[in-house]
């Protein structure tokens, strides 16, 4: 679709445009979707650009320990997080830790619902599960000297109560957090002071209405420490400007510099990536033939012979009838009204602080980028593929996290497809050169892209509110 | 030389997710079933000697009742700073409908 476009080399001339304006040259995300066959829907049809300034970003908000502190007093406790799926946690007993720095959480379904405690124990403080992740029990029960709780948090019982006038049941309830739930996903909150989990998600329920995640199950999870900030990890996610060096052979079939790039609020940001179109940035384009044989990523074991472009036809039409088809006969789930747009772009959302997540059907993930303990250098990234539910029958167990070695390629996880597996590879390969290069340079924070990048400005934005609210607070006291 | 396997219960009476215990020649044996696979392993968690009888049995782990440690139930090997030390595993083989447990037998791998 794309022609090949001629882009000046060197930067530094506004063009006569005001900051923020310039795109790249060749047809617009909304160009491309408005010609597609299977019309996609309202919310892909908008853009929502806002330029928020050009000036650096300082390193050392990636590798201070202060700033690092600071983030988890006034960002992590402030904010709502995902700590688990809700098929985590099915039956009444089960339980899922979530750790974020030194906070844990023990998410709990019991027989009032879902209830997120602060993991330790009321006698001397040791946390009631030691371990982060899934588990199952009837009753809460410290493993050092056995005091118990109910799931509802109760006191049930302490050994050698006679030991204990002053434990008083009333006062040794476990203390809760508060919990939302949203598309599936059970969000906690630190801070009881919080705004609702619902006007905290902004436009988020309104753009997923029809994508409802609610109706997925977690069929992969896979983690990986990076040696890098939890936040140049996340960064390296939210824009797409990296592709064209970073992931070459992606170029055949995506258009790279075309991307849309929106920003809403202070928590969501979007890029959209539309598929079955050339790169601007490609010497030769690919025929609309080509494009769909280049296209095949994120789900090889579906593909047959059935992948014939017709008398005007394009590649985009081709595609999202043909992975209708496989991926609703693989899945059980009729994708029959998915708009083309739908099936095959790459549409990303990012809700503040750590949650990255793609509604689509054949690339559905959900990233998650934790600081671990109290090292600013070090995150754990995780991916979650969430699919379709069947229509018949019940989803399998959700699995447990595969951690993939610092030092290993994603391609030891078997369920991922080896395409996938490499363009992970080439994202995380980045990371530890760019933290260390932070602490080497002589300039003193990065330059970032006015429109490409705009998401990284956005969320770096929204870290500096919570921070400043932090500081008003204190001074305040 | 040949290995004695005890019968120990019908495989209808073990649906996915269940656990039974029972006692051969002074072995406590817990017989379970994950998602469709019967395994036989010792039961007594090898974290503070609870039974782990009825602990919940999902993704190929069951969780010790009493305190949630995890232990995968065909190798037996625990999660975590608590799950340090295995469980001992025992060889079982399904014949005309019954579930048969040997405290002889090596363990396939």
């Amino acid at each position: 679709m794309n022609e090949r476009i001629p882009m000046p080399l060197i930067p530094g001339d506004y063009a006569g445009l005001p900051p923020g304006a310039a795109r790249c040259p060749g047809p617009s995300v909304q160009d491309i979707v408005a010609r597609d066959a299977v019309p996609a829907p309202q919310i892909l049809r908008e853009s929502h650009y806002e330029f928020l300034g050009e000036t650096d970003i300082d390193y050392r908000r990636y590798t201070s320990r202060e700033h690092y502190e600071q983030e988890m007093t006034h960002l992590w406790a402030k904010t709502w997080q995902w700590a688990c799926r809700e098929e985590h946690i099915p039956q009444v007993g089960d339980y899922y830790v979530y750790e974020i720095g030194h906070h844990s959480v023990l998410v709990v379904r019991t027989g009032e619902g879902i209830k997120a405690y602060y993991n330790s124990c009321l006698h001397r403080g040791t946390k009631l599960r030691p371990e982060e992740g899934m588990g199952s029990a009837q009753e809460l029960r410290c493993p050092f000297h056995g005091w118990t709780w109910t799931l509802e948090g109760a006191l049930k019982s302490v050994p050698c109560a006679w030991d204990f006038p002053h434990v008083k049941p009333e006062t040794y309830r476990l203390p809760e957090l508060r919990v939302g739930l949203w598309g599936g996903f059970v969000f906690i909150n630190l801070d009881e002071n919080a705004p609702s989990l619902e006007s905290y998600l902004e436009v988020l329920p309104e753009h997923f209405r029809d994508w409802d995640l609610g109706q997925r199950y977690t069929e992969l999870h896979m983690g990986k420490i990076l040696p890098c900030n939890w936040k140049t990890g996340l960064e390296a996610f939210i824009e797409s400007y990296h592709v064209l060096e970073t992931h070459p052979q992606l170029l055949h079939g995506t258009g790279d510099a075309n991307v849309q790039y929106d920003v809403y609020g202070d928590h969501v940001t979007r890029f959209y990536a539309v598929g079955g179109v050339n790169s601007p940035h490609l010497d030769e384009p690919l025929s609309e033939q080509a494009l769909v044989d280049s296209m095949l990523i994120g789900d090889r074991s579906v593909v047959n012979d059935a992948l014939v472009v017709g008398e005007g036809e394009t590649a985009r039409t081709v595609m999202a009838r043909f992975l209708r088809k496989v991926l609703g006969d693989k899945y059980g789930s009729d994708l029959s009204g998915v708009s083309d747009a739908e099936m095959i772009d790459t549409i990303e959302y990012h809700l503040f602080p750590n949650m990255v997540l793609f509604p689509g059907v054949s690339l559905p993930m959900v990233y998650r980028f934790r600081p671990l303990k109290d090292d600013p250098e070090r995150c754990l990234f995780e991916i979650l593929f969430l699919r379709p539910l069947p229509e018949q029958g019940l989803p399998p167990d959700p699995p447990e996290m595969v951690l993939v070695g610092e030092e290993e390629s994603y391609s030891v996880v078997k369920a991922l497809d080896p395409v996938l597996a490499r363009v992970y590879d080439q994202d995380t390969a980045n990371l530890r050169a760019q933290q260390q290069g932070f602490r080497a340079s002589k300039k003193p924070g990065q330059t970032l892209g006015n429109y490409q990048e705009v998401r990284i400005r956005h969320f770096e934005r929204a870290v500096d509110r919570y921070l400043a609210r932090g500081f008003s607070k204190e001074e305040n006291r | 030389m040949s290995h004695s396997f005890h019968t120990v219960f019908p495989v209808a009476d073990l649906p996915p997710g269940a656990s039974k215990a029972v006692q051969i020649d002074g072995h406590n044996i817990l017989v379970g079933n994950s998602a469709g696979e019967f395994f036989a392993v010792q039961n007594r968690c090898t974290h503070q000697d609870s039974p782990l009888e009825g602990g919940r049995i999902r993704n190929g782990l069951i969780a010790c009742p009493l305190h949630g440690v995890m232990f995968d139930v065909k190798t037996g090997c625990g999660r975590g700073q608590m799950g340090r030390v295995p469980l001992r595993t025992y060889a079982l083989q399904v014949s005309d409908g019954q579930i048969q447990v040997s405290v002889d037998a090596p363990v396939a791998a």
